[in-house]
């Protein structure tokens, strides 16, 4: 059939010219047939004799064969009297090509012109539409269709890298960022991997550590979340949460096993080391291998074939994407591979944007820190400053009070010596001289409080003082409906102390405790044996210390207590610290505070030379 | 401080070689109040000493020169000059003559002025440790 009919060769005009057409038809570069009026095709072109040989030897389906396609092309083009147009399903040409065919037939009419007054009258009216045939050309239309092809995965290619690019947007958290790459790698409507894993330089011990994984476990739960997910039409971004939510807690398997890959950057033959050195995306199967290293990658993560892309962001490598198919066994197609490297990018970018982002944060939080510091350290100064001025002032007013103290008391003593024992004015004048020495004292307490004198030192029973001091705040107790619990220590050895001192000491404290507690409540008093110190335990049931007063409760000055003066706390402290012990306070808002005061039992004041200047017993004996 | 500084205690005074056995030693009080006079002038009194006080420096001076002043009492805060500055007009006129500073203040001990004299005494009510040191700087 590949021979032209010439049927009309006498009748027709332009007889010597049929061979030089027949030659231009045969060169075309498309297949031109021709069929009778019924339907026999009586001529086909050198190139589409050609295909069909091609195609007869790949298969021999009739079907799906061109030889089929155009005899359906013409059958219907006779049929309906008009153009027909047919595309083939793609076969393999002599060159292993994917090859597309498109068909068109045009429906050949008698071309006679109808006459119009009488002329050629003899031509019956069904002349006119009578069919003398069909033409028609084969088309390949391969590279249009690959074109296509492409261009539609293209498409869906940028809007999943778009998809997960604006998802990796929405968020700075690292773990997040992680999950939606995962998520983006592994789901259907991504680039639809089994299975994936992260692993990330860690720079300072050179390592490449697994990080995160995502993925089932096993084939039937694969295909239970994806039939889930499916069911419901969604757009990625709307997968990367549902998806996130049907894995939780399912892919603690595959985290487990990502976990266990620690690879030495020094690795070379390593698969994954490789990836990151040449910055290049590989595709590698279990039997490809022989390093120890890449085997036992293989057999960790239970795979046979693996894809792997460096995480690469301005020429920096911070880790590899590492995928596979391991649940369906789908081979890994290098289309995939090379979206997966797209894929990446975007991934080192949100990673390292994340990265930039903690290390602002980090900044940030310095410099409120260093703020903090500041706002400190000037609160520091201006009690510091408050502090010397309050000082300068104290000191004077102390000056001032001392001279009228010496002089009452001293006229009283003076008055006191001349005075029976017996005599009813002696007490009273007694009580002045002691309540202005009392006076001094504190005076002292107050110009020296930095510098606390060392008087004489008496070994005394601390429960003893306690209960003195006690004693002295009766009335305050009574008043305030404060209940005191004592837990001394029975055998408590006795400490070297200036009595005087300690008991002011302790008074200023107890003092504290009770305005603690407006309301009421209970104070208890411990004294335990710690070591070579004894223990004074003080513990209310008052409104606490704020925190950030904590470190400023024993500074000169400083006081919350619109009626005090801020130097009681201070004065205590400075007398146990010179007495060779320690004070401590703990609190807590609401629940109340325990002040500890510790006292060596040996003493630690050597200088015995001083004198004692107390209206004490020894005193009276004298006289 | 109100102790003593012993290790600027010099040598007792000999009474022996200004005043003869009869007449008590004579204590010269220097301070700016009046009640703080009135309180060692009769205290000291009691006690046996012959007592002159002053309430500025140049009293005080005028005292030292003009009659006899066995031991100087001198608060520190005066009318004019201060106790320091004139330790050293006293020790002109008599530099054998003993002197205690008594102050309200026991900041000027580390006054280096401070250390002309015998003994620095911070005030008290308590007169005890005053007496003790006049007694034994005029050994009486």
């Amino acid at each position: 059939m590949s021979n032209f009919e010439k049927k009309n060769n006498e009748t027709s005009p332009v007889c010597f010219c049929i061979s030089d057409l027949e030659e231009v038809l045969d060169r075309l570069p498309m297949g031109i047939f021709k069929s009778d009026e019924k339907g026999n095709l009586i001529y086909m072109n050198e190139y589409l004799t050609k295909l069909i040989g091609e195609q007869q030897r790949e298969k021999s389906k009739e079907v799906n064969s061109l030889e089929h396609h155009i005899n359906q092309v013409v059958k219907e083009c006779l049929t309906r009297g008009k153009s027909s147009f047919a595309e083939t399903k793609p076969f393999e040409n002599s060159k292993g090509e994917q090859t597309f065919l498109a068909l068109e037939a045009i429906n050949l009419k008698n071309n006679i012109e109808k006459p119009i007054n009488g002329e050629l009258a003899d031509v019956s009216t069904s002349e006119w539409s009578r069919s003398r045939g069909v033409v028609g050309v084969v088309e390949d239309i391969s590279e249009k269709a690959h074109l296509e092809k492409s261009l539609k995965k293209k498409i869906s290619e940028l809007s999943i890298i778009c998809e997960v690019g604006n998802a990796l947007r929405s968020t700075l958290n690292l773990e997040e960022i992680l999950e939606i790459i995962l998520i983006g790698v592994t789901a259907g409507q991504g680039l639809g991997f089994n299975r994936a894993f992260l692993l990330l330089l860690n720079e300072e011990e050179n390592l490449l550590e697994g990080k995160i994984a995502i993925g089932p476990s096993n084939p039937a739960e694969a295909k239970r979340i994806w039939e889930d997910l499916s069911t419901k039409k969604q757009s990625l971004e709307e997968v990367l949460h549902s998806y996130k939510d049907a894995l939780r807690k399912k892919d603690i398997l595959v985290n487990d096993l990502v976990k266990k890959l620690r690879i030495a950057s020094s690795d070379q033959k390593n698969f994954l080391i490789q990836s990151m050195q040449q910055k290049k995306a590989l595709s590698i199967r279990k039997d490809e291998t022989d390093s120890e290293t890449n085997k036992s990658i293989f057999e960790v993560l239970g795979a046979d074939s693996l894809a792997v892309v460096p995480l690469v962001f301005k020429d920096k490598v911070n880790g590899v994407l590492l995928a596979d198919n391991s649940i369906n066994q789908k081979p890994i197609e290098e289309e995939d591979v090379k979206l997966m490297q797209i894929f990446a990018h975007h991934v080192s970018t949100a990673i390292e944007s994340s990265k930039l982002y903690q290390k602002l944060a980090e900044q940030v939080n310095k410099l409120e820190e260093a703020n903090q510091r500041i706002a400190e350290n000037t609160q520091r100064l201006l009690r510091a400053e408050k502090l010397s001025v309050l000082g300068e002032i104290t000191s004077q007013v102390a000056h001032e009070l001392r001279n009228p103290m010496t002089i009452i008391g001293g006229f009283a003593r003076s008055l006191l010596k001349k005075k029976d024992a017996q005599d009813s004015d002696y007490e009273y004048m007694k009580i002045i001289a002691q309540e202005t020495e009392r006076v001094e004292k504190v005076l002292d307490n107050v110009l020296n409080f930095t510098k606390p004198e060392k008087t004489n030192l008496e070994k005394v029973d601390l429960n003893q003082i306690i209960d003195q001091t006690l004693e002295m705040m009766e009335g305050e107790i009574n008043l305030n409906k404060i209940t005191v619990m004592k837990l001394p220590h029975p055998d408590l050895p006795r400490v070297m102390v200036n009595p005087d001192q300690i008991r002011h000491a302790l008074l200023n404290i107890f003092r504290n405790a009770i305005w603690a507690m407006p309301q009421g409540g209970i104070l208890s008093i411990t004294t335990k044996k710690k070591g070579s110190f004894a223990k004074v335990e003080s513990k209310d049931t008052g409104f606490g210390i704020p925190k950030e007063h904590m470190g400023s409760i024993f500074d000169a000055f400083f006081t919350t207590k619109p009626e005090s003066c801020g130097l009681g706390l201070t004065i205590s402290s400075e007398i146990i610290k010179n007495h060779g012990g320690l004070i401590m306070a703990e609190s807590e808002k609401g629940k109340g505070s325990i002040f500890s005061v510790l006292l060596p039992f040996e003493g630690s004041f050597a200088d015995d030379s001083i004198k004692s200047l107390n209206l004490g017993e020894e005193d009276e004996k004298r006289k | 401080m109100k102790n003593v500084s012993n290790e600027r205690n010099f040598a007792p005074y000999h009474t022996g070689q200004n005043r003869t056995q009869m007449t008590p030693p004579a204590i010269l009080v220097v301070d700016d109040e009046e009640h703080m006079l009135r309180l060692y002038e009769k205290e000291l009194s009691e006690d046996g000493y012959q007592v002159k006080t002053a309430t500025g420096a140049e009293d005080a001076l005028k005292i030292a020169q003009n009659g006899q002043v066995d031991l100087v009492v001198l608060d520190i805060k005066l009318e004019g000059k201060n106790g320091l500055e004139i330790l050293s007009d006293f020790r002109r006129i008599n530099k054998d003559l003993p002197i205690i500073l008594n102050s309200a203040y026991s900041t000027y001990k580390s006054d280096f002025q401070s250390w002309l004299a015998d003994a620095y005494l911070v005030k008290s009510s308590n007169l005890e440790e005053l007496k003790k040191t006049i007694r034994e700087l005029v050994n009486f």
